[in-house]
């Protein structure tokens, strides 16, 4: 594996950027405004701020351990057999978070695009789909990265354009007036709509300088802050906060709603609909990607990608588990707060403060310097 | 992949050239000649001559050719009238000559420019089977190889399938000589190496590589080198036999080694630090490393205005996009989201659809198959009756299809202009490739609506992703902290912006050219340019620095160079490299 190309920090920039967009950008608006009302934006500003601070200390995790992955580094942190645990536990995470990917996906489609074809159809063709990538390497997932991001995320903005006759800005309003504590339980459901940033757990070993791994993840979740931010204004300013709760995907709503003027095209939502596409293909591969990464290094195998195909069938059967939308999303918020959290904030966390109390890491001082060279 | 292991042929199975190497010549002309006779039994095109030298015809020499191969009459002016008439009057006794009569002929004998000694006379039979002549003396041990090819060949001319409005119309040609010539033309430069190597062990054909040194690539090069070398096959008949052996992923659609006929393109190649493969017998060069991004360029790209060809090039991409697209498109909206477009559009669509027995994906299908089996048709046959097939085509596909009701009138509109757009592609190995993933994403369309179209392009791209060719990703320089280079990309910008090489391909020597340097000194330009010949110049120092064969080249390009850049300031063309390296 160490003679494998490795991804640069713009690259990282892009997978993380892909990965993180992805099924969560459509009901955001939705539950930000459960949540916290009009105010739900900050909401969005405040765990992403948190998704920062975590992959700033993810980074200098990995940076402590160079050439490792979590998945050996946990072992030297919390033993081998713990670490093979917290593994195996990562893994079954990025499974879960397929299957929920995948289904959810069907589920939009069947309503969008597709309405007669079959959800066992959209999912398998997804998972196949994405175990191809899953089966190249990490730089094939970069370049991916790269050649898509501009794909899936220019577009939806531009196309908002001619929405904005049709916003109301004042929808926004009253401004904080939520209560501190509505705005603190909303805030546990928020931050797993980041969650994805975690797998730098992983790629950091893989990169040509990992150093540069905190910039690239404080740019790329920078980037999708604003775009959270934006998907949740827009969809207030257009609908208000009572509308917008009626709303199973609110932010496809904003683009039924949206006509170019003079265009070809009638429907814009449609085009964007094969966008988002792209969106959750990205997600859904880099989450396949990870997930047969662990597998191939806890197994130690030198090849990885003879896992994808039966690992797509495991996904599929777990994908089809929940018999409607609301059973999906209710499966989906409990995965989230029993695995999300766990694992794309806690742990890595709790690794890092163990690491730093055995005092473990050559690189550790390195990391600390740069950190101080940023922020001054 | 282990199954088709089994088809690859065994490395050990024959090594013919090795073990039959190194038979030395004997002294004795009679047992030379009798070698040869033995190993060209029954090749009657080889002709011995067998005659006497000297004042007093005291010694015998013979010379063997291939006949046809070589030009007769440099041999009879230059080898035999000179050997033979010549030395008669000349006293070689052995008190007045010095040295032997082997290398006085060598020395004065042969008023031809190209001789060799060889010691081997395997070796030298080769020689002869390509062309050589072979003087052989009696009492000596070595054999004199003379260059004498000459066989009737195809003249230098237009490429047929590269045309350009603008530019040189010369093209290679199936003798490699020529086409190093070409290139030397064109690259006056010693840094300019063609190293020639045989590849093949029955064909023996001669494959040079060309690059320039100081700007290649050298692990490139070496990779080159080494996968040329691990070719064992019996005949090269064609530089896509190599191409076959060296390209990195065998099992993929597209082409991961550029060819080209044209020599500006394969000099411009290599000023970009890639390494071109010039296969005798073949007009087609090949190009390493190549990315879809170079596949995708012409070189009369570099000779328009930028503004023009950076359209051009645009609606190139976007018509190799509409080539792969298109029908796929037509299928998706037509029968799975015909909401997506304007109500008018889809009843007219739908209203010319009726009566039409097939689905639109079988429809697509057949047009789209009537015109690969049309262009199929219309290669292989004589222009003329290849005409009768594009009109007899045209009927048929435009209109007795759509009045018999088979086709909508708008199939056939989409399936035409999808054509067009295939040959809009200027790589025709990248066109078919596109051309053949249609069908693939047709097929995706046509059971999967948009989404099928989506994911049909995105497994598409995956599969580019994942490419390289020679450690170069496929993608370059879209992908890759290469944004420099997009200057050369999507749009060609002004030669002046790119006065760098690209970084993906060259290996030293970066800067290409000096821009805005004299403009700065005269005051007269603006101030970005002025800025950009700054960068240039502080980059050139590094380079220089680092480089000493470009600090001497300098110098040396100074005295020539200056003619060619009369406005370049003559102190900043000593700061660095000059344009031609």
């Amino acid at each position: 594996m160490n003679d494998q190309e490795k991804i640069t920090s713009n690259q990282l920039m892009a997978i993380m950027l892909s990965t993180i967009i992805g099924i969560g950008i459509l009901t955001l608006p939705r539950t930000v405004t459960e949540a916290a009302g009009p105010d739900g934006w900050m909401l969005v500003l405040a765990g992403g701020v948190v998704a920062i601070i975590l992959s700033v200390v993810i980074s200098r995790l990995g940076l402590m351990f160079p050439g490792k992955t979590v998945v050996e580094y946990s072992g030297d942190i919390i033993t081998k057999p713990l670490g093979i645990i917290f593994s195996l536990g990562f893994f079954t995470y990025y499974v879960l978070f397929c299957a929920f990917e995948a289904r959810v996906f069907a589920e939009v489609t069947k309503q969008f695009l597709l309405d007669r074809t079959p959800s066992e159809a959209i999912i398998i063709t997804m998972l196949l789909g994405a175990a191809y990538l899953a089966r190249q390497d990490i730089a094939t997932v970069g370049r991916m990265g790269e050649m898509l991001v501009p794909v899936f995320i220019l577009p939806p903005i531009l196309f908002l354009l001619p929405g904005i006759p049709e916003m109301d800005l004042t929808n926004l309003l009253p401004f904080m007036r939520t209560s501190p504590g509505k705005l603190l339980t909303g805030f546990g459901t928020i931050v797993t709509s980041y969650l994805g940033f975690e797998a730098l757990l992983l790629f950091q070993p893989f990169m040509a300088r990992p150093r540069d791994a905190a910039k690239a993840m404080t740019v790329a979740l920078i980037s999708i802050i604003l775009i959270y931010v934006l998907a949740v204004v827009t969809a207030v300013a257009m609908f208000g906060v009572v509308e917008i709760q009626q709303l199973i995907w609110p932010t496809f709503a904003v683009y039924r709603v949206i006509e170019i003027p003079g265009a070809f095209i009638e429907n814009i939502h449609g085009v964007v609909m094969a966008i988002w596409v792209v969106a959750v293909y990205t997600t859904l591969a880099v989450f396949f990607f990870a997930a047969v990464t662990i597998l191939g290094r806890i197994l130690s195998l030198k090849e990885h990608s003879f896992t994808a195909l039966p690992l797509a069938l495991l996904i599929y059967f777990l994908a089809l588990v929940p018999n409607n939308v609301s059973q999906v999303y209710n499966y989906l918020d409990a995965f989230s707060l029993y695995l999300g959290i766990p694992f794309g904030f806690v742990l890595p966390a709790v690794l890092y403060i163990i690491a730093k109390v055995r005092g473990m890491g050559k690189e550790g001082g390195n990391g600390r310097e740069k950190q101080a060279k940023k922020s001054g | 992949m282990g199954l088709l292991d089994r088809f690859r042929p065994k490395k050990q199975e024959k090594e013919p050239s090795k073990e039959e190497a190194k038979d030395k010549a004997s002294s004795s002309l009679d047992k030379n000649l009798k070698y040869l006779k033995d190993k060209l039994k029954d090749c009657n095109d080889v002709v011995y001559r067998e005659f006497r030298v000297g004042n007093r015809q005291q010694f015998r020499f013979a010379l063997v050719y291939v006949d046809g191969l070589v030009d007769r009459n440099m041999l009879n002016e230059e080898v035999l009238k000179s050997l033979m008439l010549q030395t008669k009057h000349a006293n070689l006794s052995p008190g007045i000559i010095t040295g032997d009569v082997f290398s006085i002929a060598l020395r004065s004998g042969l008023t031809t420019g190209e001789v060799k000694e060889e010691e081997y006379i395997d070796k030298s039979m080769i020689a002869l089977l390509s062309g050589d002549s072979l003087v052989l003396v009696d009492g000596y041990k070595k054999v004199l190889v003379i260059g004498s090819k000459g066989w009737p060949s195809r003249g230098v001319q237009e490429p047929q399938t590269e045309s350009v409005i603008r530019g040189p119309r010369d093209g290679f040609t199936e003798t490699m000589r020529f086409n190093t010539a070409l290139l030397r033309r064109r690259l006056r430069d010693p840094n300019l190496k063609i190293k020639q190597i045989k590849v093949g062990v029955r064909s023996k054909t001669d494959v040079a590589l060309a690059y320039m040194d100081n700007i290649v690539d050298k692990n490139v090069l070496k990779e080159v080198e080494k996968r040329l070398e691990s070719i064992n096959i019996d005949g090269v008949l064609e530089s896509g036999y190599i191409e076959s052996f060296i390209e990195d992923q065998k099992y993929s659609i597209f082409p991961q080694v550029q060819s080209t006929e044209r020599p500006d393109r394969v000099a411009a190649s290599l000023l970009e630090g890639r390494v071109a493969i010039i296969t005798d017998n073949t007009p087609f060069v090949l190009l390493v490393p190549a990315t879809l991004n170079i596949l995708f360029q012409s070189s009369e790209d570099y000779y328009e205005r930028w503004f023009i060809a950076s359209f051009i090039r645009i609606l190139r991409y976007a018509s190799a996009f509409i080539s792969l697209v298109l029908p796929a498109v037509y299928i998706a909206i037509t029968s799975y989201h015909p909401g997506l477009i304007p109500t008018d559009l889809a009843l007219y669509i739908a209203g010319t659809r009726t009566g039409v027995p097939f689905p639109a994906f079988i429809e697509a299908i057949i047009m789209e198959l009537t015109l690969e089996l049309l262009r199929e048709a219309g290669i292989r046959l004589p222009g003329p009756i290849g005409q009768t097939i594009g009109i007899v085509g045209g009927l048929v596909i435009g209109q007795a299809a759509v009045q018999a009701g088979l086709v909508s009138p708008i199939m056939v509109i989409v399936v035409a202009i999808t054509a067009i757009a295939s040959f809009a592609v200027s790589s025709y190995s990248v066109g078919i490739a596109f051309r053949i993933l249609r069908f693939f994403i047709i097929a995706l369309s046509a059971v999967l609506g948009l989404y099928g179209l989506v994911m049909g392009l995105l497994l598409t791209l995956v599969h580019l992703c994942s490419l390289k060719s020679f450690g170069v990703p496929y993608l370059a320089p879209l992908v890759g902290n290469t944004y420099y280079e997009l200057g050369d990309a999507l749009v060609r910008a002004p030669q002046t912006v790119m006065y760098r090489r690209p970084k993906t391909l060259a290996g030293g020597n970066m800067i290409r050219m000096r821009v805005g340097g004299a403009k700065g000194t005269s005051g007269g330009g603006s101030g970005k340019d002025g800025d950009e010949g700054g960068g240039g110049e502080a980059k050139a120092g590094s380079v220089k620095a680092g480089d000493g064969n470009g600090k001497g080249k300098a110098g040396e390009r100074k005295a020539g160079g200056g003619r060619d850049n009369g406005q370049k300031s003559g102190g900043q063309q000593e700061g660095g490299p000059g344009t031609g390296e």
